[in-house]
């Protein structure tokens, strides 16, 4: 991972490629990569579907290698959907591919000529970059099945469907998984609307011939690696409920809290709740054949994942996460796990970011597009994005547009970012992270990493009432440095309870690299990461004022629990003072 | 004294029940319980386990924190859980390091005692709960209102395309025909 593959799309005679080492950037990667270069490299008042805008794909400092976990990919640019920096991060195999191939990062840069498509070859004796016209619109899934004629199944791709072809603000990349299926996805903040400026339909990568990354001193990392497995298995997240019932394991919970969004955040509880659960999910799909417990990557050991099937046995979508389950349930007033893992198929399909997709629907039913509860009419409607209907390309383009375009007050989004399915009116410190990430509403921002283990901003006292803010904040700076590592959010889990889980990923990262890393370094390169995407998001013109939740989370209380949210604007102001 | 309903021998009828206890069941208890004391006394559910397993509680949908503080009375609602995913899941535990981030809707207790009057407490199990417990309530008989025996016997081809026998109070009655059923509340008992 020692090299950089930059690839000028808007050259003249056609796109141009040149490698370079990794000068400043040495020791990024993931987010820190990202961030750091599009901070550095792109004018932040750019248009987002222009030639100064860059997409940058970087793998975490240890995917490539055997550490399990590892195999997060980071896509960065600047969000046509924010208009701020963006990084959006997916499983499946591109991060362990790429690293192994040797790439700290692919930057797309400059902008293809208006209607010309190409496909990016890289193997381990170079790149190519070659027309494809013959993939034009085609979704996700049919391009992958074309692509397995061409290069067999054992590639690795990265794509966009329809969605990030039209250039919509809610468009996705997809990976593909183990078996070779466009399931995963970096689906924040319309990263694919950025590739498909860039005119790129898809990366496919093979690693054929080539090995994993080797550590500086193998058996501390062999050893540091046997620990972390170890922890992850004996956790009760990471070792039972992830495994038996994936992220949806959530819905049942929530709903309790009475923060589950319902009926575009109309209420906190859904009647339907566990019809939707990730309890009944992972028993529909073993009874009918399918699989509640898979992983999205090779060196996973958490297994989240899961296959859900027809009737009949037959495929239909990977098992919907907790996300999606909310967002085309829920939020939408349907209860039906069929009808969910269909939009979770659709929205792989065409390419689409599936919170925003949920949310742009319940707008549209609020508005009256179409009634809550009505399950074909959500599946048209998903369907109208893929043929790019006007209507289609309304809701493809996310919440905050469809809201405007349907006149609907109530648009659950911060920055233009739809929120995920924890309402901040019940829980108010989700309230805070939503409000004042540097990425738009994002319930990845601020994960569970133990603050007082972090020692990142000094030990919380958990009754005092600015406990919320330091919390957000440290939950924030630790996010960023895990994002930086390649490895998946759930760790995060078990570095949460185990403090010798989490000194094992330090001593991989350390043994791997030769470096003498402690817990507060890890701190120092999350500050490090949000600095600079503050930074970015201010001189592309955001105020205080955008780091505010949107007017009606402050006056429309929120059934069951008749609440507001009542954070002030000065405690906002005050997360990022460290 | 509520009606016991027992079905025999239809898996599907078994499966159906098992989930519907997400949606919550009734557990007769006395006011003022502890929760603590409720899972133990009025649950059997052995206390190590409560310790080991059960990281997530939930009184009238407000997280706890502390089990021997917060009191059920006539219309508490308890949901129970193992420990969750996510910086919500996380945050929503007991005794978890993120309790500030949703401290508005934790349930802080109360001082009323124990008045001894007979309860009906509505009991969710999710997740590795109702995996693990799941099973001995059912067998043993739980509590379901009308809406709820209502929506199993919906739900469950066999009851409702088929006349199977079911006993009611030692009276057998047609499963076709059970929708009649009037009583508010109901005793299910599912063995295989």
């Amino acid at each position: 991972m020692d090299k950089i593959l930059r690839i000028d799309m808007g050259a003249a005679g056609g796109p141009k490629m040149k490698m370079d080492d990794l000068g400043q950037y040495a020791g990024l990667g993931g987010r820190a990569l990202t961030s750091a270069m599009i901070a550095a490299e792109v004018e932040p008042t750019a248009n987002p579907l222009g030639a100064e805008n860059k997409l940058v794909i970087a793998p975490g400092l240890l995917s490539g290698t055997v550490a399990a976990m590892s195999g997060r990919i980071s896509v960065g640019c600047k969000s046509p959907l924010t208009g701020g920096i963006k990084e959006a991060n997916s499983g499946g195999q591109a991060a362990q591919v790429l690293a192994r191939l040797g790439y700290a990062a692919i930057v797309l840069e400059g902008l293809a000529p208006e209607g010309k498509l190409y496909k990016i070859l890289i193997n381990k004796d170079g790149v190519k970059i070659e027309p494809a016209d013959e993939y034009k619109m085609l979704p996700n899934y049919d391009l992958i099945d074309k692509i397995k004629g061409a290069y067999g199944d054992k590639v690795t791709c990265m794509s966009i469907g329809p969605a990030g072809e039209m250039k919509l603000s809610a468009s996705s990349i997809a990976i593909t998984d183990m078996e070779f299926r466009p399931t995963r996805h970096a689906g924040r903040g319309g990263v694919g609307a950025v590739m498909g400026a860039k005119g790129v339909k898809v990366i496919i990568m093979d690693d054929a011939g080539v090995k994993n990354r080797e550590p500086k001193d193998p058996e501390k990392f062999r050893e540091a690696n046997k620990k972390w497995v170890e922890g992850l298995r004996s956790h009760a997240v990471t070792g039972q409920a992830l495994p038996a019932y994936g992220t949806n394991v959530l819905v049942n919970i929530i709903n309790e809290s009475g923060g589950f969004p319902t009926n575009n955040f109309k209420s906190g509880r859904f009647e339907g709740a566990s019809a939707i659960s990730g309890e009944t999910f992972a028993d529909i799909e073993t009874k009918r054949g399918g699989n509640p417990t898979h992983g999205c990557h090779r060196g996973c050991v958490i297994q989240c994942s899961g296959t859900y099937v027809d009737k009949n046995g037959k495929f239909v979508s990977k098992q919907p996460e907790y996300e999606t389950t909310w967002a085309h349930g829920a939020n939408c007033g349907i209860d039906d796990p069929d009808t969910i893992a269909m939009l979770d198929y659709l929205d792989d399909n065409y390419g689409l970011d599936t919170i925003d997709m949920g949310a742009a629907i319940g707008v549209a039913m609020e508005a009256g597009i179409i009634p809550f509860g009505d399950k074909e009419g959500a599946i048209n409607l998903i369907k109208e994005v893929g043929k790019g209907t006007f209507l289609g390309k309304i809701i493809g383009s996310g919440a905050a547009i469809a809201a405007k375009v349907f006149g609907v007050e109530h648009a659950p989004v911060v920055k233009g970012q739809a929120m995920p399915a924890y309402d901040p009116r019940a829980i108010q410190g989700i309230g805070v992270t939503y409000a004042t990430s540097t990425m738009g509403a994002d319930h990845t921002a601020g994960y569970c990493i133990a603050t007082n283990i972090l020692k990142c901003g000094g030990f919380v006292d958990p009754l005092s009432p600015e406990g919320q803010i330091e919390l957000s904040r440290n939950l924030q700076i630790a996010t960023a440095a895990i994002d930086s590592t390649g490895m998946c959010l759930f760790i995060a889990f078990a570095i949460l309870d185990q403090p010798e889980t989490f000194q094992a990923l330090i001593d991989m990262l350390n043994a791997f690299y030769g470096l003498n890393l402690d817990a507060d370094g890890v701190a120092e390169l999350g500050k490090k990461v949000l600095t600079s995407e503050r930074e970015f998001n201010k001189k592309a013109g955001f105020t205080s004022a955008h780091d505010r939740l949107p007017r009606y989370f402050y006056s429309d209380k929120l059934t069951p629990h008749n609440k507001v949210f009542e954070v002030t604007d000065k405690e906002l102001d005050s997360v990022f003072n460290w | 004294m509520l009606k016991k309903i027992i079905i025999q021998g239809i898996p599907e009828a078994g499966d159906i029940i098992h989930y519907e206890l997400q949606g919550g069941f009734y557990v007769e208890s006395v006011s003022g319980i502890t929760l603590l004391s409720f899972l133990i006394q009025s649950c059997n559910i052995p206390e190590n386990y409560i310790g080991d397993k059960i990281k997530t509680i939930f009184h009238n949908g407000n997280p706890v924190d502390d089990l021997k503080t917060v009191k059920l009375f006539e219309n508490s609602v308890v949901a129970i859980s193992g420990a969750m995913p996510g910086l919500v899941g996380a945050m929503m535990r007991i005794g978890s390091p993120y309790a500030p981030m949703r401290e508005s809707i934790t349930d802080k207790g109360n001082a009323e005692g124990v008045t001894g009057d007979k309860i009906l407490v509505k009991l969710k199990l999710f997740n590795i709960i109702l995996n693990d417990h799941g099973k001995r309530f059912i067998e043993h008989g739980a509590v379901f209102d009308r809406e709820t025996i209502h929506r199993i016997i919906r739900k469950c081809q066999s009851l409702t395309e088929n006349k199977v026998s079911i006993i009611i109070d030692d009276t057998v009655f047609e499963s076709t025909g059970i929708e009649q059923l009037t009583d508010d509340k109901y005793i299910i008992s599912y063995s295989g």
